[in-house]
């Protein structure tokens, strides 16, 4: 199905349309439990959350269109928050974030400046090409399976700050190459 | 705007922080904080519908998989169970001949009203009403409506950035589908006259909704932009 009738379908839904909902969800609940899966492991657990992630499109739709994102990247949004959050919960991790951010400072700009910007995107795959392989895998693991920084230095068999550093910079990096 | 070494520095440990959340590394308790401030704050959270922009991409590492059939059975009844959608109690029941509501919403906000009756049902002064909710879209709603001419009244004022935008008034009919009931025109009182031939779709029941479209209209015939606010009408 097309971006453009899946935005269609969200309008729908916004306008409280039950049967524009249906047709939502057979595009696009593949998908969407796919990385609830991938994320939650478990396929109860998946399934639970699923419920959870269309019950938040349901109330959300209406500002879908506000948000001026894709209608496949709002609900994949939907989806990860919901699934990391729900791991999140269920593995309290006490993992020390609010050290300083010992990075160098070479990509500020304007905020005006970054919305124009915003549109030029979709290089990241590129852009990752630029970053060492391992910390590519970093931040590539850490998206796609909603892995926190202490089970990623398990993964990876790195020290937690170590880690750390290595996706703090990688994401400098790449805010440098998309604005290349 | 951020001059300064102060600000710059600020963006881009914003920016990582945005990148943080959204690869989702980032504790429970951090994520909610950084959700909260996604709320006050439209820098920051432009700065992390980049990043999902922009990781988007990787979405292609999921690899489609069908949930058990029943799930969207669980949801609907959820949903929308065995409960009929219903509205609050009438706010306003008087019959007065005109009448102008002025509702300014904002952030969480609820309801802007429309009165959508006519003439002949006017007689057991039971006004028809529709309460349109809104999210949390800026916009003020002037609504009235006179029943010797038929005519509804919004007035929109539009807050922001909707001035090359109009609001449009749609009729959401069973199935889903839409028509549309008129564009509110800027600069004018705000007239919206309800062609005739749709007055007989309009009853107990039916469900208005209004959007911003491009200038003009919606260029398909369908609602295309956001839907600022929903509602169904009942006698009031």
């Amino acid at each position: 199905m097309q971006g453009t009738e899946i935005a269609s379908l969200i309008n729908r839904v916004g306008m409280g349309d039950r049967s524009a909902f249906v047709s939502l969800y057979q595009a696009t609940s593949p998908k969407l439990f796919a990385i609830c899966l991938k994320i939650l492991r478990d396929r109860t657990e998946a399934e639970e959350a699923l419920q959870e992630i269309y019950i938040k499109v349901w109330q959300r739709a209406r500002t879908f269109a506000a948000s001026a994102g894709k209608p496949a990247t709002w609900l994949a949004a939907i989806a990860r928050n919901h699934a990391i959050d729900t791991i999140r919960a269920r593995k309290p991790i006490t993992d020390d974030i609010e050290e300083a951010y010992d990075l160098a400072d070479e990509s500020a700009r304007d905020p005006e400046q970054q919305i124009v910007l915003a549109d030029e995107g979709r290089r990241i795959e590129a852009c990752m090409r630029e970053l060492e392989t391992v910390h590519a895998q970093a931040v590539r693991r850490a998206y796609v399976e909603g892995l926190s920084y202490l089970e990623l230095a398990e993964e990876l068999r790195v020290p937690l700050n170590t880690v750390r550093t290595w996706l703090r910079r990688s994401l400098l990096k790449l805010r440098e190459c998309m604005q290349r | 705007m951020t001059t300064g070494e102060q600000s710059g520095g600020k963006h881009s440990h914003d920016d990582i922080l945005a990148g943080e959340y959204v690869l989702g590394v980032l504790p429970l308790e951090k994520r909610r904080e950084l959700e909260r401030r996604m709320q006050d704050d439209a820098a920051f959270a432009q700065l992390v519908q980049r990043w999902e922009a922009e990781f988007s991409d990787f979405n292609a590492d999921y690899q489609e998989q069908a949930p058990s059939a029943t799930v969207l059975a669980r949801i609907e009844e959820r949903l929308f169970g065995g409960r009929t959608v219903n509205t609050n109690g009438s706010l306003w029941n008087s019959a007065s001949f005109w009448r102008w509501i002025s509702v300014a919403t904002s952030a969480t906000a609820v309801a802007a009203i429309v009165y959508a009756a006519f003439p002949e049902k006017w007689q057991g002064a039971t006004p028809l009403v529709a309460e349109l909710a809104t999210t949390d879209s800026q916009v003020n709603l002037l609504a009235s409506y006179d029943a010797e001419s038929g005519r509804m009244h919004i007035v929109p004022v539009a807050t922001g950035k909707t001035d090359e935008k109009s609001l449009e008034l749609w009729l959401v009919m069973d199935g889903g589908k839409t028509r549309s009931l008129g564009v509110f025109q800027p600069g004018t009182n705000g007239d919206l006259i309800i062609p005739a031939d749709m007055r007989n779709s309009i009853t107990e029941g039916t469900t208005f909704a209004i959007s911003v479209e491009p200038f003009g209209g919606s260029p398909t015939g369908q609602a295309t932009g956001p839907v600022i606010a929903v509602g169904t009408a009942r006698w009031g």
